[in-house]
Order: C-alpha cells, then structure tokens, then sequence
C-alpha cells in the first residue's frame, strides 16, 4: 500500500530546497513532513532518495549548442520555393538549419515559427496523404539535469545518427542530432486507430529519411537576441 | 509550514476577502495529497523516482482546482481498472498518482524498464468534456496543432504538450501568456474518444540523453500547490553589478532563507520572450550575513563574450524558487555596453566542434567571431587538447588544477572554476606525488576568451606554456603554489610593449580588473562540502 504525501509536507520540502528539485542535503535537510499532523504515515520522498540531483553552484542548466551549418549551397531550392512567403523569411531567420521533406506533405502550407532557441514546423500531408500531420522541429537548447545518466538510442537515422523512436498517445515521434543540434519529428493521424500509417514506425522513418536542409540564418553567433 | 501560518495571519490582517479565499484555499490545501514521484498504481509498471522539476515556476495547466492526477487505463472506466464508470467519484479524488513510465509498448528513454507512458494524465474537477479551461503552463509559442494535439513551445526550447482537448482556443504560431485559455478538457483522440482527461508532455533536449519526453509529475505537483495554497512570499534579490566584468547579484526565499536559490538572467528580452539563463546562486558573500542574514545566496558571472559589439544589451534577472512566482530581483534590469579588446597571449586551437563541447565552450557564454585580420594579429600557440583534463587531489579535492601540455595550471578559485565550468566534481583524483611531478605552470585565466574565425574555426586565447609565478618545481610544503595570485596570466607576453594592434588590450587588461572586481566583492568559496557526492569519471 502506497502511503501518500500530504499537501503541507510538499510545501516544507519545497521551501527547503534548491530550486528545481526536491533532494535534500546534509546541509539543507528539508522539515520532516512525517510530522505533518494530517498525514503521520507520510514517508518523504527526499529521504528516500540518494541526493543526487543536486546542482552545482554555478553550472550551467541551459546551454547553447555550437550549430554546424551546411553550406548554403546545400540547401534544396525545390522544396524551399514550394513553402510560401512567411515561412520562407521565418526560415531565413532559423537559428538553427531547418530540414523539410521533400515529398508527402503540403510544404505549400507550412507554418513556420522561428525564435531565439528554436525553429518549427507545421503542415499536413498532401492530397495522396490526407489525414496525416507532421510537425518538424529543431533546438540549438540543451538543458543539463544532475542525476541523469547518459543513455543512447540503439535505434539510427539519416546515415547513421543516433536517434529515438518514441509514441505520444499514437502520434509517432522521432529524434535525433544533426547539424549539431536536436530535431524532432512527430507525425500524426487524424484517426490513428484506424489508420496504417500510424500503425508501425515505418512512415515517419521514410519522412524522417527524406528531409532536405532548405536554410536558416547561417547565424553562428550565440546569442538571445 | 510555521511559514504557512505566518503568511496566514499576515493576510487575515490584511483583509476580510482574503480571510474567504484563503479559507477556500486553505481547504483545498489540507485535503490534497499524493503519493511520491515514480510512484504508480499497483501493476501498471515501474515509475522513474525522479525529484527534478523539469519546469520550474510553471503554471498547474488546468485553470481551476481541484484536479485529479491519476491514471487512466488503471482507473475506473479505463481498460484495465477495477471496472465502473470513467465518472466514479475515486478518479476525482486525492491522492494524486504518478503514470509517468506506466506500463506501454513503446519506448522511453528515461523510463526505469526502457518503455512506458510519455507524460501524465490529468482529470479535471469534473467527467463533463469540453467545460473545463486548460491553461498554458507557460508563455510560449504555439508550434504544433494537430487533430488531438497543442504544442507550445516555451523560450528555453521546452515543449508542453496538451493532447486531448476540445474547443481549443490557438493557431500556430501565435504567442500565447502563462495561464491563457488554450483549450478545454475533453477526450479527442482523432475519432475514438478516450476518457475525459489532458495528457500533459513535458519535452526538452537533455544533455546526455536527447531530446525525451520527461517527467512532468513533481513540476504539476508544485505548480498545483501554488493554485491552491496560500499566497506565498515572493523570492527576492538584487542586480547588484552589470559591467563589462561581471553579472552579479544575490537572491533569496523569504520562505526558506538559509537555502540558495536559482537566478535566471534574460538578455535582450524578458523571461517570457528571451533564454533564461538559470545559476545556482549560492557563492558566499560577506556582506549579505548581516544584509539578508545568511551569506550563501550570491551569483556571480562573467558577461556573455558574444555580447561585447559596442551595442547596448539588456540584462534581466529573475529570483527563482521553483515557486510560479519568480519575480525580477531588484535593479533589474540593467544594461551593458562591452566592446571586444583582443587580450594579449597566443591563440591555441580548438579541434572541432566536439573538442570545443568538451571543453564547455558555450557560443553564447566564451565565444566572439573576429574578422580573420585580427585574427592573425596573433601568435598561434600549441594546440589545445581535444579534452581538458582537470585533476586535484584526496588531500586537497576543491584545489583544481588543469594539466595542459605537461603542466599543471591552477584553477585560481571557484568564480575562476565557474567562468571555465570546472568543477570538483569532474576532477580526476591523482596522488600528491602525481601533482607534484607535474610542474607548475601559469594559473588558468580568469575566463575562456574563444575567437571564431569566419571560416567557423574556434581558438582560444590563452598564454603560451611556461612557468607559473613560482616556476616549475615541486608544489612546497602548502600544495598551493601561488594560485590566485595572477589569475588571469596575462602580461608575460607583452612585456610592457604595444604592437599598435587596433583593438588589442594593454598588458594590464580587462581581466586583470575582472579579479579585482571579484576580490573587491567580498566573494568567498562555498562551503567545501557542496558539491562533492557523486562519482568522478
Ligand atoms: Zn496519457
């Protein structure tokens, strides 16, 4: 049977602690909730935890990534011509590369939004793949977390990179490192139940593979501007 | 919680509607609780016993409590729950469960068991569809729309997902504030509903691991606990310095006062708009003991290198608490006005991108792009190693040094060890016999100064190798060889002498001044005993 934590020994936990984590320390021994009146079973979480989360005075928890840009004359004037105006100047203001593919989807109706730390992309699929919706996008953000341990994705995309092949409530999504940043790609059926595409990975792998760098900023200094 | 009575009594002083509303709250405070992080319901899988808030400050996306976090395939009305009605009044009730990691087919990074659910299922106060608001949990940009989906992407680059929703409120691209009506809960699930809830994702690119779904339990809890509880007092602070040395200041919980807490700095933008940059502000400073009663609460760092073009930058600075409160600290903002002065020295290469990853060479933090003109105004020394490789000792395990080319080179002190992202922590523990065979060259300066050509090629400037202050040799009876003496190394090379370089610092440079701004602060190490759990590499 699962004993629970009472409001109030959340709130003492909270107060005590370092932001962004609730691990105690030998120095900041959060107030033992188990003397919560409300709750006198109530274990807590930060004693049963190893205080491995705690952070580093001065360590950087939000890091821009060096953007390894292709050579502009990489860029697939074909499917860039085929976005309209907005996303084009969104695209040129990237701070990151943007990857569209190439054949599926309506690149005609792409929405693009473009910020300091990100760039994504919205459309859905063409005539011949009606019911699907892909989202692209793209960060040069990593957030570093103590207590996590490295792990690597056994799965590969686009000539071999790394990646992760992961659901969300049906909706395929996959992501990976290139250019020296993460990509994500999620495709989504209108009617997943009912719709092959979304049945296997297969379709948002072929996507996934044919994605074609069509521009960005060529931005490599950093910087929230 | 004696906090809790005291904010109490503040407000019953204060005014009879808020003795109502507190009341309210205060119920609604008394009677939540929920179960730990990682946590899940009997047979459903292995939950992640995670304490991060990976969202911290952010808004519970449900407008009104109460709110029930709970599983849906495990509870009533779900495939395999106890059997009864999505609507049985224990799906609406406390304690909360954790379903991060419940029990799926595919794969989850960070998932105890390698697979199981991305996110968390929230029902609101009710089983009716489409009454209820969702809310955004934080400012962002709408990214995503699909047929079941909202993604909104936050600044930092974190996505926040809400899926399930009916009569949604956005369109791509639009900006949207925290606590906007996005949506409402209902059960959309292109087609074949699913129960009446709000899957809620929180998405981030993490270091080590990739860009993952991860767990979103302990920042709903605390942002709940802000929806219902009392008001709590705000986190405080000040911008004390924005110079072209440092970005310094202090900040501090009222409700926790002796327990260091984050500041995040936004440059050029607030925090709804513009990177927050979040710093564990706990360096020791002498004069907030008697200030704010208790020392451990500073921060200091040096300006990002990418903004010294001669323009004005706007600094912002946020106290954060992980409360969703993280209010902007005093002085703030501030601005600085930096023109780049090439330092004297050599340039040392940096072998490529994941050379300068490494080395924690932040394009944002140390790096300038420079014309290759005044590149070759500089002397190129030795290569830098693909990897810096920082050593200490049993003995002395906060003294760090970097072994570079064959000598050691002293980590001067902790604000040095911040501007370079070394740490204890990463430090390679060698004998004192070891150290000592290692001679004793010029302390590390006071921060990495990385030029990027226009080809992209990184150097960084540093001093050639040679004898520290005291010369190579062995360490003495005290193992500290004079670090801190002359941070920052510089002035070896000029000896005195302009070379009529535009643009090029005098012997006595910027840096010279940064440690002096540094002592002048008062700024003392930490406390040794921080930061020293955890397994070396
Ligand atoms: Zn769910």
């Amino acid at each position: 049977m699962n004993r629970t934590l009472p409001f109030s020994a959340l709130w003492g936990t909270l107060l005590a602690a370092a932001p962004m984590m609730l691990a105690s320390s030998a120095c900041d021994a959060p107030p033992d909730p188990r003397s919560s009146d409300d709750s006198p079973g109530a274990e807590t979480t930060a004693q049963k935890q190893p205080a491995v989360n705690e952070r580093i005075g001065g360590a950087r928890a939000v890091e821009e990534l060096h953007v390894a840009w292709p050579e502009r004359s990489k860029i697939d004037a074909a499917v860039l011509s085929r976005a309209p105006s907005e996303a084009r100047d969104a695209i040129s203001k990237a701070v990151v590369p943007v990857l569209l593919p190439r054949a599926g989807v309506l690149v005609e109706q792409a929405r693009v939004v473009a910020k300091p730390a990100f760039v994504a992309a919205s459309m859905d699929g063409s005539a011949e793949e009606s019911g699907l919706h892909l989202s692209i996008s793209a960060t040069k953000i990593v957030h570093r977390h103590a207590g996590i341990d490295r792990v690597a994705p056994a799965r590969s995309v686009r000539a071999g990179r790394p990646a992760w092949v992961l659901q969300n409530e049906g909706i395929w999504s996959v992501s990976w490192e290139e250019n020296g940043v993460s990509y994500v790609v999620d495709l989504e059926c209108a009617r997943p139940s009912e719709d092959a595409r979304c049945a296997t990975e297969d379709r948002v792998l072929a996507i996934v593979e044919d994605l074609a760098f069509v521009g960005g900023s060529f931005e490599t200094r950093g910087g929230a501007k | 919680m004696s906090i809790r009575r005291r904010l109490g009594t503040t407000l019953v002083a204060s005014a009879s509607a808020a003795v109502s509303l507190l009341s309210a709250g205060q119920a609604l405070a008394d009677d939540f609780s929920y179960n730990p992080p990682g946590t899940l319901v009997s047979g459903s899988g292995s939950g992640r016993f995670d304490e991060t808030i990976y969202a911290p400050g952010m808004r519970f996306p449900i407008e009104e409590a109460p709110a029930f976090l709970n599983s849906q395939v495990w509870g009533h009305g779900g495939g395999s729950g106890p059997g009864g009605s999505q609507c049985d009044v224990e799906n609406f009730s406390y304690p909360w469960w954790d379903n991060y990691c419940e029990t799926r087919s595919w794969d989850m990074p960070l998932c105890p068991s390698g697979q199981g659910h991305q996110g968390q299922d929230i029902r609101a106060k009710s089983c009716e569809k489409n009454v209820h608001w969702v809310v955004a949990a934080e400012a962002g940009s709408v990214t995503n729309i699909g047929s079941y989906s909202v993604y909104i992407t936050a600044a930092d680059g974190t996505r926040y997902d809400y899926l399930h929703m009916g009569s949604v409120q956005v369109s791509v691209g639009q900006d949207v504030e925290k606590g906007q009506h996005i949506g409402k809960v209902s059960n959309e699930f292109g087609g074949t509903p699913t129960t009446v809830h709000m899957h809620f994702n929180l998405r981030q690119n993490v270091a080590g691991v990739g860009n993952v779904y991860v767990p979103p339990y302990l920042s709903l809890v605390t942002s709940y606990q802000a929806l219902i509880g009392p008001p709590v007092e705000p986190a405080v602070g000040s911008l004390d310095e924005v110079s072209c040395d440092a970005i310094r200041g202090w900040t501090q919980s009222p409700s926790s006062p002796e327990a260091p807490i984050d500041v995040r700095l936004y440059f050029d933008g607030g925090p709804d708009t513009a990177i927050g940059h979040p710093f564990l502000a706990d360096l020791s400073r002498e004069d907030l003991c008697t200030a704010i009663g208790s020392c451990e609460h500073a921060f200091q760092v040096p300006p990002p290198l990418s903004l010294y073009d001669g323009v004005d930058h706007v600094v912002h600075a946020t106290a954060s608490d992980g409360s969703s409160n993280a209010p902007e600290v005093a002085n703030s903002p501030m601005t600085m006005n930096c023109a780049f002065e090439l330092p004297s020295g050599v340039r040392r290469r940096v072998a490529d991108l994941d050379s300068a990853n490494a080395w924690h060479f932040s394009p944002f933090w140390d790096e300038i792009a420079v014309s290759d003109g005044i590149l070759s105004t500089i002397d190129e020394g030795e290569d830098l190693d693909r990897t810096p490789r920082l050593v200490a000792t049993s003995s002395a395990p906060e003294t760090l040094y970097l072994v570079d080319g064959g000598w050691r080179r002293a980590v001067s002190d902790e604000i040095v060890g911040v501007a370079w992202q070394f740490h204890p922590m990463g430090a390679e523990i060698i004998s004192d016999e070891e150290l000592a065979a290692l001679p004793a060259g010029k302390p590390l300066r006071a921060r990495p100064i990385v030029l990027r050509s226009a080809s992209g090629d990184l150097w960084l400037v540093d001093d050639a190798p040679g004898p520290g202050s005291t010369g190579p040799g062995g360490l003495g009876g005290s193992g500290d060889d004079g670090d801190g003496a002359t941070p920052d190394g510089d002035g070896d090379d000029v000896s005195g002498s302009c070379d009529c370089v535009v643009g090029r610092a005098p012997a006595s440079s910027a840096w010279t001044t940064v440690f002096a701004a540094f002592v002048a602060a008062g700024v003392a190490r930490r406390r040794l005993a921080r930061g020293r759990r955890g397994t070396r590499p």
